[in-house]
């Protein structure tokens, strides 16, 4: 991706309404030809996942699917490019949803979804697949990738992780972690789910990093938790 | 702040009072790739630092350095029968910097300290380096005490978890990094009971130049009063309209103090003739929110009306 100034590229709520309520209902022409160069850089390499999820049903499937768009996703807005500065603006996901790739949310969630375009910024799809990335990022495509296929981890877990921002932001050195270690130790949805519920109840008392072992001594205590059924 | 049912001493007003706590003023640099300028600045009673006063602020080209020192004069009352870490035990104290709209958040500064060890006062100096085009909305930054390093022979009722966390030496400071427009300049009074709910205060004598901030003009918002608890400021996700009559009302007198004492500047403002005002003063944010909702100037009357649509469309 080469250099652009994203920082312009931003829309707010009240326009991304205007403009969402102007898009047609049976999805034609939701691209007004707005920022080609943009718009060239990410719609190739990211319809061909989204036309192949459309063939897809199960919920296991559209996973795999979105992690698919989210990884092309996150390697052409990389953070080398993207400053966290925009990646943590809501208008800017409006804009790439609204402006850039309507036609491409409206294929993935096969219609006008409010939520996924422009409303709820733990919903606009762009971003939550984006943030999903990152917060599982393990310094390495592959590794990354390898990670979020694992069974333990569903369109559940992105809403898990996602929306769970707290009140003070993520705590992106912990939802690394815990990634990386659900993987490891093998654990199933449920087990994934108990440890977040875990750690949400948790955190309130404890500060991880200051841990026994740190983060990862953290990690570790919550799987031992959960593995053994033991609550402290 | 965390919500938390304390299963635990941890530190409140009265330790606070007698571990003794000071700051000292703030040195903030801002450095691009051109220049490099520093401040001295205390923090004031809103603990709010307006990056957006500095005219060589730019988010997306100024590195910013906050450096800051901060005395407990008795650590050790952390400790012993009134205190809430066991003997032998380790304590930290952390400072983090957190930032829900930069979905960001770091622990920058640790110190740690044995009783033994710490027999005259605790100087912590920090140093918060807060990096170009990586943060936007509002920063904070926050002490907490911890437990460092538990004491294997306590089974009191005091902590005694690596990590856990023990309360807040003082409130956060909060940075503002995109501009004075983007805060509602509001503080928490108590008028008691039977008094107003909210006041304005207006203490600048050239609205042209004084900032849009608390220190010049501000609403003063009685939390005793019964309705207070419906103005919450903090709760600004969902509609409200009774706390958009109060915000609208409270803005419609300032325009209406400015009209009737600044009539100069109140023109200046109705015809767009901003060369004179100062970089995020209270008449440029007055000329900024007139013509971002359109209030309509043109009479008295017709003020309450547009000014009333147009919170309600900022605060929606």
């Amino acid at each position: 991706m080469n250099e652009m100034n994203f920082g312009k590229k931003l829309l707010s709520k009240d326009e991304s309404q205007r403009l969402f309520e102007q898009f047609s209902e049976n999805g034609n022409n939701l691209y007004k030809g707005e920022d080609p160069i943009l718009r060239k850089e990410l719609f190739l390499p990211l319809s061909q996942e989204v036309e192949r999820s459309k063939l897809l049903g199960s919920k296991k499937e559209k996973y795999k699917s979105d992690i698919f768009v989210g990884m092309k996703l996150y390697e052409l807005l990389s953070p080398l490019h993207l400053s966290m500065r925009i990646a943590a603006s809501d208008d800017f996901w409006r804009y790439l949803s609204i402006k850039v790739l309507p036609d491409l949310v409206y294929a993935r969630w096969d219609g006008l979804k409010k939520d996924r375009f422009w409303e709820k910024p733990n919903r606009i799809w762009l971003r939550v697949i984006w943030w999903y990335v990152h917060l599982a990022w393990q310094n390495d495509a592959g590794v990354t990738m390898d990670c979020l296929n694992d069974s333990c981890f569903s369109t559940d877990t992105v809403a898990q992780l996602v929306e769970r921002s707290g009140r003070h932001g993520y705590r992106i050195d912990l939802y690394r972690c815990m990634m990386l270690k659900a993987k490891e130790n093998q654990l199933n949805q449920e087990e994934f789910r108990a440890m977040m519920t875990l750690n949400t109840i948790r955190i309130v008392n404890i500060e991880p990093r200051f841990f026994n072992g740190g983060v990862s001594g953290y990690v570790d205590n919550l799987i031992e938790t959960i593995k053994n059924n033991v609550v402290e | 702040m965390r919500n938390k049912i304390p299963q635990y001493p941890m530190l409140n007003q009265k330790l606070i009072q007698e571990i003794g706590i000071k700051e000292n003023l703030l040195d903030i640099t801002y450095e691009t790739d051109d220049l490099k300028q520093s401040e001295q600045i205390a923090v004031s009673d809103s603990r709010l630092i307006l990056l957006g006063e500095y005219e060589y602020w730019d988010p997306h080209k100024t590195v910013v350095t906050i450096e800051r020192c901060i005395t407990i004069t008795n650590p050790q009352k952390l400790y012993g029968e009134t205190g809430i870490i066991p003997d032998g035990a380790e304590v930290g104290i952390a400072s983090e910097f957190l930032s829900s709209s930069s979905q960001q958040r770091y622990i920058f500064k640790n110190v740690t300290f044995l009783p033994q060890s710490q027999t005259g006062p605790l100087v912590i100096k920090q140093r918060l380096v807060l990096n170009k085009n990586t943060y936007r909305g509002i920063g904070e930054i926050v002490d907490f005490v911890y437990i460092a390093r538990k004491t294997c022979q306590y089974r009191g009722r005091k902590a005694n978890t690596n990590g856990a966390v023990l309360g807040y030496l003082c409130n956060p400071i909060k940075i503002a990094f995109d501009g004075v427009g983007s805060l509602f300049p509001a503080l928490l009074a108590d008028f008691g009971p039977n008094g107003p709910l909210w006041e304005m205060r207006f203490n600048s004598s050239d609205p042209s130049t004084d900032p849009f901030s608390d220190d010049y003009i501000c609403i003063l918002l009685n939390i005793s009063h019964r309705r207070y608890k419906d103005l919450k400021i903090t709760d600004f996700s969902r509609s409200n309209a009774f706390r958009n009559e109060v915000f609208s009302s409270w803005i419609s007198l300032a325009y209406f103090i400015i009209y009737s004492e600044y009539r100069e500047v109140f023109e200046d403002i109705s015809t767009g003739n901003t060369e004179e005002f100062g970089k995020n003063s209270i008449a440029q944010w007055l000329y900024y929110f007139k013509t971002t909702f359109l209030v309509d100037l043109s009479k008295p009357e017709k003020w309450t009306a547009s000014i009333n649509t147009a919170v309600h469309k900022l605060l929606v």
